[in-house]
């Protein structure tokens, strides 16, 4: 975690360091989320928590209520990047990156305040958006997050892509029904589940840099 | 039955049968009017029984009658899944073609898909409930047929079969970038994500 990003106690959203007034409100939004749900989640609530007035949020959101929650989820998706990212600069081999992935977001997803909230109470607002013809989509986050390190690993895009698709379904899979047998939380688990089940998929098939 | 049935109580007119036919009618009702369309007259008319029927086999009226088909239509999803692959003759070909045919089957299952359409979020909160109940029936069929296989050292039967039971279930929910109506593809899914780390080589 970056050393100057804080961390609200109540909800647990992190405020990156120096937040923009849009930033800003995306934040207030997702401690709103984190507290209430998103349906009770409305624009006067969200610029009481921003503390600026509702005109402010509909000058930056001129789409109004679903445009500030779209951008807080982008917005928390970011979040996720950023606090695994350095973890993911570091990794000098491919195993350590793919430990780093598969524990990182694990470690994320739990303590994301607006998404536990979600999950638990939510449950219809937020599986739509992760099962059967939407799933694509959630590839295509995964893909863009890890493509960049993965392919100091890998020798192509489409190798780098598979290999993320990979990861996102184990790691959907243990948010969606946690395993008796593996705790993603547990580095150690983790490094054994993917160099049993994971890596040597990938000498298999792909071609990988050293 | 039906004049006998209040007098010896509840228990005994659970007929596996009848119950099997609400079911399948519900599920045929719910392909025309959707989950929260649906009605217990219908129902009971697809099934030829009563409507009182239908209420004593389910206690909880349309919402528990609704989730109880679901389930129901799920396990015979699998059921129907195993027997597709029975009597092929090695582990690999069970799971290349079991792959393909549960994805062609959820892509053509009409009912399925024309809840995705109608009542998206409805359906998928549900089947997320089934989730560890499908995870384990698949688990459990795969466990079965790994107790015969040469597995990779180190690898326990239960771990294994855990692993490739999330796969299936993952890929049945989304193909992503794999092709599964090509045969090429379809085996170098196999022997990557799935049986590279789990059987001796």
């Amino acid at each position: 975690m970056s050393p100057t990003a804080t961390v609200d106690a109540a909800t647990g959203v992190v405020t990156l360091p120096d937040p923009s007034p849009v930033e800003r409100i995306a934040d207030a939004t997702l401690r709103c989320i984190a507290q209430n749900g998103i349906r009770a989640t409305k624009v006067e609530a969200i610029a009481v928590e921003a503390g600026v007035g509702r005109a402010t949020v509909y000058r930056h959101f001129p789409g109004g209520r679903a445009e500030v929650i779209l951008a807080a989820g982008q917005r928390e998706l970011e979040r996720f990047a950023r606090l695994l990212d350095a973890d993911l600069q570091a990794a000098t081999t491919l195993e350590d990156l793919l430990v780093v992935t598969v524990h990182g977001s694990a470690w994320a997803l739990r303590t994301s305040g607006p998404i536990e909230e979600l999950l638990s109470r939510e449950p219809e607002l937020i599986l739509p958006h992760l099962g059967f013809d939407r799933m694509p989509e959630v590839f295509t986050i995964g893909a863009d997050l890890l493509r960049p390190h993965l392919r100091r690993f890998l020798a192509d895009d489409r190798a780098a892509d598979r290999l993320a698709e990979w990861v996102t379904r184990l790691v959907l899979s243990h948010q969606l029904v946690p395993s008796a047998d593996l705790d993603l939380d547990d580095r150690d688990a983790v490094r054994t589940h993917l160099r049993t089940f994971v890596l040597p998929g990938l000498s298999a098939t792909t071609s990988t840099t050293t | 039955m039906t004049l006998m049935a209040p007098m010896i109580g509840r228990s005994v007119v659970s007929d596996p049968e009848v119950r099997r036919r609400i079911l399948a009618a519900t599920v045929t009702c719910v392909g025309r009017s959707g989950m929260t369309g649906l009605t217990l007259e219908q129902v009971a008319t697809a099934a030829g029984v009563g409507r009182a029927t239908v209420y004593r086999y389910f206690e909880g009226g349309r919402d528990e009658l609704v989730g109880e088909a679901v389930a129901w239509e799920v396990a015979g999803f699998f059921t129907g899944l195993a027997d597709e692959v029975e009597g092929l003759a090695s582990f690999r070909e069970r799971l290349e073609r079991g792959l393909v045919f549960a994805h062609r089957s959820l892509e053509q299952h009409d009912v399925f898909q024309y809840l995705l359409a109608t009542e998206r979020e409805r359906i998928i909160v549900r089947l997320a409930e089934l989730a560890p109940m499908s995870l384990a029936v698949v688990r459990g069929y795969l466990a079965g047929l790994l107790v015969d296989e040469s597995l990779a050292e180190g690898v326990s039967v239960d771990a294994a079969a855990d692993y490739l039971a999330r796969m299936v279930l993952s890929f049945l929910t989304s193909p992503g970038s794999w092709d599964l109506e090509d045969p090429t593809e379809v085996s170098e899914l196999v022997d990557s994500v799935f049986l590279a780390g789990v059987v001796a080589r």
